[in-house]
């Protein structure tokens, strides 16, 4: 199983009395690419503000690369950047490449700088050319791209990114999708998108769930690469589904994708699920509904 | 390099973009020492015209003429004293022997008239007193005042009319003006000195009897104390012929170059790094509140509070920066137009072992050392309200309403004596070298109190500059 980057649990937040994120639990592991998507107003950007630090949960947890962010903020802050819809950046007025540098310096990220690796990237991108104009300068998209760089360049191993494609042309979207992807793949970053578009997710995301109202939905799964092969993903519907939770946390069975209201998302062997029924019958936990998920084809784009 | 090292250098790279708006803060705060420096310099220039041998010449002559035309009673004598001045060339503008004793010649010639008109009774005491009078003006004429004042001495010691205290302190000042050459010709810038250690004695005689009478309260007995410093810093000049000394804070003119003078009084005067260190605040901050940019490095792996602490460290740096530009500045300011010759004289103090000499910037940097930490205290309003407001022109703005506000409303509370209780509050109790100096807006102020109320103030705004940047969201 590939290392946890980002474990989110029963996050909730209010501001006055609404209530922006009800119990939202997710994950985010190494290599893997996921999608929160909703419309505006949702909670999405609550979450986003929740972790990136700029704003603080009333209820649950947030783990980046092992460490608790309440209580180690350093620490977990140092496994992830932020990017937010509308870019920033340290040195406006400077070039892109002062702005690597700045950035990675501030990160404290050891060795020298990749000069070759930025290059490759920015190629990937179509910005090689445009890393020596300010930044100010730069269109929004590129901007965007050079945030994305930035991210890249200090090394971190979680890469949030808010509306990743809002400002781009069809040719600037497929260049970024195809680039987050290879990112994903070959150098095991994790990125989780914040967007709106379900198609746009769909075709970047392995896994993809619907933020509404603050509340999260079950994941859906597009790509079946991430998963190990001996375990399938399965949709369980329980009653308490946290007497089935803690089931399964007591045999240490499966891996639990996604909760949500009376269902919970887990990828589980078959001798694995054999067990939890087994479990559950004994404890008098009311099974309503087990369903194989299914995940969707392969982008052509691969 | 550890963490805070790590996002402090960052935070000073940041600002090294910002260059121009450092220059401009280091231009602008130039700029108003100059500006100050060259009205002090007019001004000291306007006194000479007004107070140079040409301008009190012409005053004499004016004088004259108004004395021939008006024949007021014994007009004779200040006609005859003002020709004998103006033939002989005696310095008007400056205390000197010549013209205190023409002064006292006049004066007993108009009391000896007085009393001849009043019918004189003893006549041998007249023909006497015009003898001795007659004496002066050969010895004033003659130039040398060590025979005047021997005869002085003399009539002093004849004179049954000074009580035993009184004779011998007019004894002690004939001799030492007799010892140390007060009057010669060429120790001119000593009378002067030794006119006011000469008034201050008198001062001091004063307040003893007062003493004896059970009248001194407490605001007498420091001026006592002042008395006393300013007796001994005197002796001490007149006794090691120190002619130029720095001692900046002296309040009379001769006792101090004009160069240490002008660097002082523009260095007191000066309240523009108050608004530059408010302003600096800006520049530091700059847009990142409303940019985002404070949200993007929220996200970096930095607690909130190190990045609170590394931007105030990096401030502080800056102020000291402002103030090290104030002092030199000051100093370079009041050169520029002063000249520098007297950049090495001495400056006095006064210590309980005795007077010391220490170089002439050393006062000056006292003092604003004692002024640093109310300017600091302004920046910390300025540092807080850009927290709280996330907009730093807008704190800057606002400090500078709340340092002018505060200053009315002290000036009037001051007017009204209402000053019990409200020296704790509106910053009026903090300014530390008028505290010192017993000079500051309330009465009777323990530099204590104004310590302890300093560490407050500064305490509450950093407090709650602090909480507005570690519990605020921004998100």
């Amino acid at each position: 199983m590939k290392e946890r980057l980002l474990s989110v649990q029963n996050l909730t937040k209010q501001r006055g009395s609404q209530l922006l994120l009800r119990r939202v639990s997710f994950e985010c592991r190494r290599g893997e690419v996921v999608g929160i998507l909703g419309p505006q107003g949702e909670g999405k950007q609550a979450l986003f503000s929740l972790l990136s630090g700029a704003s603080f949960p009333d209820e649950g947890s947030i783990t980046l690369g092992g460490w608790d962010l309440a209580a180690r903020p350093e620490e977990a802050r140092s496994e992830a950047a932020f990017l937010p819809e509308h870019p920033v950046f340290f040195l406006p007025g400077e070039a892109g490449w002062e702005e690597l540098e700045f950035s990675r310096r501030l990160r404290g990220t050891e060795g020298p700088f990749p000069h070759g690796q930025v290059l490759e990237w920015a190629g990937k991108l179509g910005l090689a050319e445009k890393l020596d104009q300010r930044c100010d300068r730069l269109s929004l998209a590129e901007q965007k791209q050079l945030a994305l760089i930035r991210a890249l360049a200090e090394g971190v191993r979680l890469l949030v990114c808010e509306e990743p494609n809002a400002g781009y042309g069809p040719a600037e979207i497929r260049r970024t999708r195809e680039f987050i992807r290879a990112c994903a793949r070959h150098e095991e970053r994790a990125f989780l998108l914040f967007g709106h578009s379900a198609a746009e997710a769909e075709a970047v995301c392995d896994r993809i769930a619907v933020l509404t109202d603050g509340r999260l939905g079950g994941f859906r799964m597009l790509r079946e690469e991430f998963l190990p092969e001996e375990r399938r993903p399965y949709r369980i519907s329980a009653f308490p589904i946290e007497a089935a939770r803690a089931c399964l946390a007591e045999a240490g069975l499966g891996q639990v994708l996604a909760l949500y209201g009376e269902c919970m998302e887990v990828l589980l062997t078959a001798e694995e699920w054999g067990g939890l029924n087994r479990m559950m019958a004994e404890r008098g936990i009311h099974l309503h509904r087990v369903e194989p998920l299914r995940f969707q084809d392969e982008d052509d784009f691969e | 390099m550890n963490r805070q090292q790590r996002l402090m250098k960052s935070e000073w790279l940041r600002l090294r973009r910002r260059g121009w708006g450092l220059f401009l803060c280091g231009v602008i705060l130039l700029s108003g020492l100059f500006v100050l420096a060259g009205r002090e310099f007019f001004w000291a220039r306007s006194m000479e015209r007004y107070t140079s041998p040409e301008a009190l010449a012409a005053d004499a002559k004016r004088e004259m003429e108004r004395l021939q035309a008006e024949q007021p009673e014994g007009y004779e004598i200040d006609l005859e004293k003002l020709r004998f001045l103006l033939e002989e060339g005696v310095p008007l503008s400056e205390p000197n022997w010549r013209l205190e004793a023409a002064e006292r010649l006049a004066s007993e010639r108009k009391q000896l008239l007085s009393l001849l008109k009043n019918g004189l009774e003893d006549e041998q005491e007249l023909t006497l007193r015009l003898a001795s009078l007659g004496r002066d003006e050969k010895l004033i004429r003659a130039g040398d005042p060590v025979p005047y004042l021997q005869k002085k001495r003399a009539e002093m010691q004849q004179n049954p009319d000074l009580s035993e205290e009184d004779l011998a302190l007019a004894l002690w000042k004939l001799d030492y003006q007799l010892e140390y050459g007060i009057a010669e010709e060429e120790n001119r810038w000593k009378y002067p000195v030794f006119s006011v250690l000469s008034g201050n004695i008198d001062r001091m005689r004063e307040l003893e009897r007062l003493a004896d009478t059970g009248f001194l309260d407490s605001g007498y007995r420091r001026e006592y104390r002042r008395l006393e410093r300013e007796l001994a810093l005197d002796c001490y000049r007149l006794e090691q012929g120190r002619e130029r000394i720095a001692n900046p804070g002296s309040a009379d003119y001769w006792d101090s170059e004009p160069f240490w003078s002008a660097a002082y009084q523009i260095q007191q005067e000066y309240r523009l790094p108050m608004l530059v260190l408010a302003a600096l605040c800006g520049l530091l901050f700059g847009r990142d509140f409303s940019s985002g940019r404070m949200a993007l490095l929220f996200g970096y792996p930095y607690r909130r509070g190190r990045i609170f602490s590394a931007r105030l460290s990096l401030w502080g740096l800056l102020a000291v920066g402002v103030w090290l530009l104030h002092f030199f500045g000051s100093i370079l300011a009041a050169g520029s137009f002063f000249g520098f010759g007297s950049l090495f004289s001495p400056a006095l103090i006064w210590t309980e072992s005795g007077v010391r000499e220490l170089p002439g910037a050393l006062p000056l940097l006292w003092e604003q050392l004692l002024d640093f930490p109310y300017y600091l205290l302004f920046g910390m309003l300025a540092w807080t309200l850009t927290w709280l407001l996330c907009n730093p022109w807008t704190a800057a703005g606002g400090t500078a309403v709340l340092v002018f506000l505060c200053k009315a409303l002290e000036s009037r509370i001051a007017y009204a004596e209402l000053v019990s209780w409200t020296r704790v509050l509106l910053f009026g109790n903090l300014e530390l070298s008028r505290v010192f100096q017993d000079n500051s807006t309330y009465f009777q102020n323990p530099p204590l109190l104004s310590i302890i109320l300093l560490l407050l103030h500064g305490g509450v705004l950093l407090l709650i500059s602090w909480d507005a940047c570690v519990r605020r969201e921004w998100g």
